[in-house]
């Protein structure tokens, strides 16, 4: 495969495309893509002082300004995809409720909302066949020549190196929350507390966004009063409602997934 | 051919450590691969063999392949896998026969899943791509998928 890495949102954005790729297509797909995300950096960065987002936590751009912004258009994107997130989620997603004291940051709906815009560039830019990875959160496409499904392996939060299992993927997004690579860094908006009572929750359907929106809203509410149970029950209604599949972690090791994910399982994974 | 006796002996140590764990309070574990065929004698053979108490292994080409360990005895009720290969590399790990029922079936749940992470890493398991909890910028070095991408290019 053919390979392309950036740094950007405080991580590593890794794409990788079939060897049959010229390198010339690759960088410029690459190029736009990467841009792309750079400029939500900017945009939405809470570490940056002066961008957007760092203006309406505190105050000094109020929403009802948001409209005349230059980005506007894109940050009034990311505000109902927050508000869709918070409905969905009954409230364990929300973007107003982040850290202590309670503040605005969207972050944990951003980087998926992002790479899931980044990866519909690729596409424009000739790459039908490609995988684009945020940090951990993946957009995977097969395009129309050649349609063997990408291996996605789930790491193993308990052993760095490892995979947990193997995912198998032809269209669509696998995003994964944790607390192994940052320490405890979702908190739970109602307690105010770090969310901890999950390990690690993988989500995986056809949009990014929404994918990674979920992953965060589950190990939230796992930290809830009713713990890892809340979160799996919420994960089994969203896989009716939406066909959102899960695969959750618990701190002792033990894992669980909604029944539908045994498709993109190896074969005779035994449920646990 | 050399890849595989090694995965193999991986795939061993990981059970040995599985029943070592579930095994603590009596009985010394024992690994479900340990009579597996080394891969110099498991010739590729039309006939899959079913028999539960040899090892067996099937498959077109050298290189590739299931590889049947023996069916062993644990106090929670037997337990054999299968060791899946293709093009000289490990990329399953299949258990053919675990315990159910009450407490066995609880710590199957726990335990199977660490079986597979033993064996499962970046090299063998034929992975594109590792979704995991956010890397930082700084810890993306030492991440599988840095390694994939490195294998990449």
């Amino acid at each position: 495969m053919r390979t392309a890495t950036a740094t950007v949102m405080g991580t590593v954005v890794s794409l990788a495309v079939p060897d049959t790729v010229k390198a010339t297509v690759l960088g410029a797909a690459a190029d736009a893509a990467f841009g792309w995300l750079r400029h939500v950096d900017e945009v939405f960065s809470p570490f940056r002082p002066d961008s957007p987002i760092s203006r309406i936590r505190d105050g000094r751009l109020p929403l009802s300004a948001v409209d005349g912004c230059p980005d506007g258009p894109e940050i009034r994107e990311v505000l109902a995809l927050c508000e869709e997130l918070k409905q969905d989620s009954d409230g364990a997603f929300d973007a107003w409720a982040v850290g202590d004291p309670p503040g605005f940051d969207p972050c944990g709906a951003v980087k998926g909302w992002a790479t899931e815009r980044a990866g519909e560039l690729l596409t424009e830019h000739g790459l039908t066949r490609h995988t684009l990875n945020a940090g951990g959160d993946v957009r995977l496409r097969v395009g129309e020549e050649d349609r063997t499904p990408w291996r996605v392996g789930l790491t193993d939060p308990h052993r760095p190196g490892t995979v947990l299992t193997v995912l198998t993927v032809r269209d669509g997004a696998v995003a994964t929350s944790g607390t192994a690579e940052r320490g405890a860094h979702v908190f739970n908006p109602s307690s105010g507390r770090r969310a901890t009572a999950l390990a690690q929750v993988t989500v995986t359907g056809p949009d990014l966004a929404r994918a990674d929106g979920y992953a965060t809203a589950a190990l939230a509410l796992a930290d809830g009063p009713h713990g890892a149970a809340a979160a799996r029950d919420w994960l089994n209604d969203l896989a009716e409602r939406t066909g959102y599949q899960a695969l959750t972690v618990d701190p002792s090791g033990a894992t669980w997934w909604t029944a539908d994910l045994a498709a993109l399982l190896p074969a005779r994974t035994e449920r646990g | 051919m050399r890849k595989t006796t090694m995965a193999l002996c991986s795939t061993a140590a990981g059970i040995t450590l599985l029943l070592g764990v579930k095994a603590q309070s009596g009985g010394s574990p024992r690994s479900a691969l340990a009579d597996a065929p080394q891969p110099a004698a498991a010739a590729p053979s039309t006939a899959p063999s079913t028999a539960p108490s040899s090892g067996a292994a099937s498959g077109g080409t050298p290189g590739s392949g299931k590889f049947t360990g023996s069916e062993i005895d644990t106090r929670y009720g037997p337990v054999q896998v299968q060791a899946v290969e293709s093009g000289g590399k490990l990329t399953d790990i299949v258990v053919l026969q675990q315990t159910y029922g009450g407490h066995s079936s609880q710590i199957d749940s726990y335990a199977l899943p660490v079986l597979k992470s033993e064996a499962l890493t970046a090299q063998n398991a034929n992975i594109d791509v590792v979704s995991g909890a956010t890397y930082t910028s700084e810890g993306y070095a030492q991440s599988l998928q840095a390694a994939l991408d490195a294998a990449g290019k």
